[in-house]
Formats: C-alpha cells, sequence, structure tokens
C-alpha cells in the first residue's frame, strides 16, 4: 500500500482526499449528530445528484451542479427547521426525492449515452482529479474557519438555541450558514463516499467520537482521527482487495461504531453486574 | 417610577389562528416578586415568549425598564424550562454559563477574561454549584441543572429575572433551594417574574400573583379569593388555607 502511495498520483490524491474527507466528518459529522440533523444531511445529499445530472446535460462540471442543488436544498430545509419544525422531515424527503428525480430525468435527456452516474452515487476516491483535490481543500478550509472563528457561537446555538436567540445572537444567520456548511460537506465527499453513503461517512466517526468524550471540541478532534483511521484502511481495503472504495470505507466507519457501542454496552452491564455483587 | 416590565394590550395568534392572549396589560414595578399562574395551556409561557420576542405579535407595546428589549438585553434574565434542553449535549457546568457571557450577535474568537473566570466562580458558588463546576451536565441532578441555568442568567448581571416553570420536575428539597436563591435575589432588589402551575409551591414565597388564561384575569396580592381562580381554571375550585398566610389551593376534590 505504501509503495502503491509513493508511486501513484491517483493514490496520492485519494489518501490527500481522505485526510480532507476527515476534517469535514470530523467537524460537521459532530455538529449533525449532536443537533440530530442526520436526515437533513442526507435529504441534502440525495439532492445534489439533480445537480450532478444537470451539470452532464447542460456540459458543466457536475460537482459545481451538486453545489448549487444541495445549497438550495439546505437553505429550504433550514427554512422550514426555522419556521415550523413539524414540516421539516417532510420538506427533507420532498427534496430527496426530487433531487434523486431530477438526476434521472436530467441524465435520461442527454442525447448522447447517459454517463456512468456509479460514482457519484457510491462514491470512487481513487478518482480524484488535482483540479477536485483543490477544491475539496477551498472548501475544507471555508468550513473549518467558520467554525473555528466562531466555535463559542455555535455551541451556545447548539445547546441552547432559544436562549442564544434571546440574549441577542444572530442565530437566524448561524441556522442559515450551517445549512450551507453541511451543504459544502455533503459536495466535498462526494466523491469519497458517494451520494447514497455519505450520511453514513459523516454520522458514523461522529458518533463513535460521542461514545469516548464528553466534550464538544474533543468529540471533533476525535471524530477527525478516526475518520482519518477509517478512510484509510478503506482505502487499503479497496485498493488490495479491488473493490468499490466508498462501500468499503462506509462499511469500516459502521462496523467501528457498532463496535464502539457493544463495548460500551458490555462494560455497562458488567458495571452494572459487578455492584449487585458487591 | 420607571417600571421594569410594562405590557401595552398584548395580543398574540397561534400560526392556526387559535387565540394564544387576549388584551394583556401588565405592569411590574422594579423590585416586584411576581408569579405568574394559570392553567396548562392557559398562555404562561407564550407570554414570555411573546414578549421575549420568540413568538411574533402585532402589538409592539412591550417594555423592559422603559425600553425595547433590543435595547436592554444585558438587563433581561431568563431562565427557561429545562425539560426543554437535551442534557446530552456534551458541555461543562462552566461552559452553560460562559455561553451567557456572549453579549454580541455574533463572537469571533471569544476568549474569557481573568475576571470573567472569577465572576463565574462568584455565581457557581452562589448558586452552590462550585463544586461541580466541571461536570457535565447530562451527570447533574434535575435541581442542580435549573440552578445552573439560573447561573447562566445572573452571570449577565440583570435586574429583571424571568423564569419558566423553574420548579417543575425537581425534588422538594431543591424546589426549597431555588425558592431561597430566588429570595435572596428578590430582597438585592432583583425584580423576579416567576411562571408556575404550581399554585401552592409560588403562593407562599411571591410577593405578588397575576393569573393569565389567555388573557390576565388578576394582578395582586396573592390571596386570591375563590371566584377568581374558579374563572382561571374554568371550573369550580375550592380554596384551602394550610396555615401559611397566601397559601391558597385549587384543590376540587384533588386534595386529601
Amino acid at each position: 500500500m505504501i509503495d502503491a502511495i509513493l508511486s501513484y498520483h491517483f493514490m496520492q490524491n485519494a489518501l490527500l482526499a481522505t485526510l480532507l474527507s476527515s476534517i469535514i466528518c470530523g467537524i460537521i459529522g459532530t455538529i449533525i449528530v449532536e443537533k440530530k440533523l442526520v436526515m437533513m444531511g442526507g435529504g441534502i445529499a440525495h439532492t445534489a445528484y439533480g445537480g450532478v445530472g444537470l451539470g452532464y446535460l447542460l456540459g458543466f462540471n457536475p460537482i459545481f451542479g451538486a453545489i448549487g442543488f444541495s445549497t438550495v436544498a439546505a437553505l429550504g430545509i433550514g427554512y422550514t427547521n426555522r419556521t415550523g419544525k413539524k414540516n421539516s422531515d417532510i420538506t427533507t424527503a420532498l427534496f430527496w426525492s426530487l433531487g434523486m428525480a431530477s438526476g434521472v430525468l436530467f441524465t435520461s435527456l442527454m442525447p448522447s449515452y447517459p454517463p456512468d452516474m456509479n460514482s457519484y452515487l457510491f462514491g470512487n476516491i481513487l478518482s480524484v482529479t488535482d483540479s477536485l483535490l483543490i477544491m475539496m481543500a477551498i472548501l475544507t478550509a471555508i468550513i473549518f474557519a467558520f467554525i473555528a472563528v466562531f466555535y463559542h457561537d455555535w455551541n451556545s446555538y447548539l445547546f441552547d438555541n432559544e436562549y442564544a436567540t434571546i440574549s441577542g445572537m444572530n442565530t437566524k444567520f448561524l441556522e442559515y450558514l450551517l445549512s450551507i456548511l453541511i451543504a459544502l460537506s455533503v459536495v466535498t465527499l462526494i466523491r469519497v463516499a458517494g451520494i447514497i453513503l455519505i450520511i453514513a461517512l459523516i454520522s458514523a466517526p461522529a458518533a463513535t467520537a460521542a461514545l469516548m468524550s464528553q466534550k464538544l471540541k474533543n468529540r471533533m478532534i476525535l471524530a477527525t482521527l478516526i475518520g482519518v483511521i477509517e478512510c484509510f484502511l478503506g482505502l487499503t481495503a479497496s485498493y488490495t482487495l479491488n473493490i468499490a472504495s466508498g462501500a468499503s470505507i462506509v462499511i469500516i466507519a459502521v462496523s467501528v461504531h457498532f463496535l464502539a457501542k457493544s463495548i460500551q454496552l458490555l462494560k455497562a452491564y458488567w458495571n452494572v453486574k459487578n455492584k449487585d455483587v458487591r | 417610577m420607571i417600571s421594569a416590565l410594562e405590557v401595552k394590550n398584548l395580543s398574540v395568534r397561534y400560526k392556526e389562528g387559535n387565540i394564544a392572549l387576549k388584551h394583556i396589560d401588565l405592569t411590574v414595578i422594579p423590585g416586584e416578586y411576581l408569579g405568574i399562574i394559570g392553567p396548562n395551556g392557559g398562555g404562561k409561557s407564550t407570554f414570555f415568549k411573546a414578549i421575549l420576542g420568540l413568538i411574533p405579535h402585532q402589538d409592539k407595546k412591550v417594555f423592559f425598564f422603559g425600553k425595547p428589549l433590543e435595547q436592554v438585553r444585558a438587563l433581561v434574565g431568563y431562565v427557561p424550562q429545562f425539560a426543554k434542553i437535551d442534557k446530552s449535549y456534551p458541555i461543562s457546568c462552566k461552559e452553560v454559563i460562559q455561553t451567557g457571557l456572549l453579549k454580541k450577535s455574533l463572537n469571533p474568537f471569544h476568549k474569557r477574561s481573568k475576571e470573567e473566570d472569577v465572576f463565574i466562580d462568584t455565581i457557581l458558588d452562589k448558586v452552590d454549584l462550585s463544586k461541580l463546576k466541571n461536570r457535565q451536565i447530562e451527570n447533574l441532578s434535575g435541581g442542580e441543572f435549573q440552578r445552573l441555568l439560573i447561573a447562566r442568567a445572573l452571570v449577565r448581571k440583570p435586574k429583571l429575572l424571568l423564569l419558566d416553570e423553574p420548579t417543575a420536575s425537581v425534588d422538594p428539597a431543591s424546589k426549597d433551594k431555588i425558592f431561597t436563591l430566588l429570595d435572596t435575589l428578590n430582597k438585592e432588589g432583583m425584580t423576579i417574574i416567576l411562571i408556575s402551575h404550581d399554585l401552592m409551591a409560588i403562593s407562599s414565597s411571591v410577593k405578588n400573583l397575576a393569573c393569565i388564561s389567555e388573557h390576565l384575569i388578576y394582578h395582586g396580592e396573592p390571596t386570591l379569593n375563590e371566584k377568581i381562580v374558579t374563572e382561571m381554571y374554568g371550573c369550580p375550585v375550592d380554596l384551602i388555607a394550610h396555615g401559611v398566610p397566601h397559601r391558597v389551593l385549587p384543590a376540587h376534590g384533588e386534595h386529601s
């Protein structure tokens, strides 16, 4: 594996892409898990498919289409979240389906043979180009900067949104900004895990980190480290066994989470049992 | 004298069109300790949310110390119902109080000063939580968490403290601690308005009572007569004196 990384440019790109993705999963994933926005993330990811299809149909970079569609979905779902919680899951489901349907429609309208959409649906980290890597780096830097600069505002908003609003904090700005950051995260991760599997990659390392730490900042750092290890293992499995990279990364991430959860439950059971004996 | 809170003709409608509050006029003078009671769904929490700007209302006639809330936010402390806050969120007691220190609409690169650190310790001491300052909130009892939320409001040095059901779901010992703390704060000059559905819990603590059930039914000393309480709860109510001045019970067959 090390030889491959040193020898092949596409492997170097893949490795850098896993690092950038892990930072996103660590930061935004932790917020998504804490704020219980996992389904919103899923909705935004699937809406991006429409943008990819439009990009192919009109002949521009599908990633730009994905940015446009996922941002519109993020703002739409964010608006519903803010104005009427009851309807937010309906809006999420509608964007989810509309995005997938538009993607299928746009690609079927292409005069030439439709492109292979599998790398967008299930990810293909080995196909990350230099230009895509630069874009991923820029998006990761934007996301990191917004979270780091306003960290205490995020902490206050995530803990008690209502109190933050009464205190005079601009929670409307934070809410919409968070929606946009989730959309950008989704786009950054499309090539790594694919539209269908993204949500597992965003939430699994963060959920695993939540089992290990009780501090928000530590959870973000831990989730990033867990993400790096899981992505690297997935990449290695993909390269050596010649299997799909997105699927192998997600299977490892989810398995690690279930393993960690099982250990925690066993530990709790053991503690209760020991207490009873005493 | 400038009122701590002045509400003129406040009406609130829910999105579905139902009326939540109708023509509320309420003036609270500085130093008052007011308990707001009323039936479930009578609009008590909605009243707080409306005056604090969380629910839009047509009448922009709510003044705190003679000014709109936007101009005097630091003077108004708010303690929400703790049951509505997610206790699994990964945050320590000290960090919770720190969130109360954020005063601007956005606070980039916020860093606590040494003075703020000392003040946080003072406030934690005041609410008897100094030993738990590094504890995560999910490991606090209901009473401790409620006192922590009061501490978060106090860190801004407010002159008016609004509390929404501060003693709901806490044990009797914690309830006593909270009322003793509020009593001390009021004696120090802080105006306090608290909402409760528990007449018995607050009637012996507060100086004045207001009864809200869609509209303001009563505002005055906590010596309610049966007519007022019956109107408020919409059913016949017996009032029973329990040997404590001003203590009343809406009891109609529910006490033994």
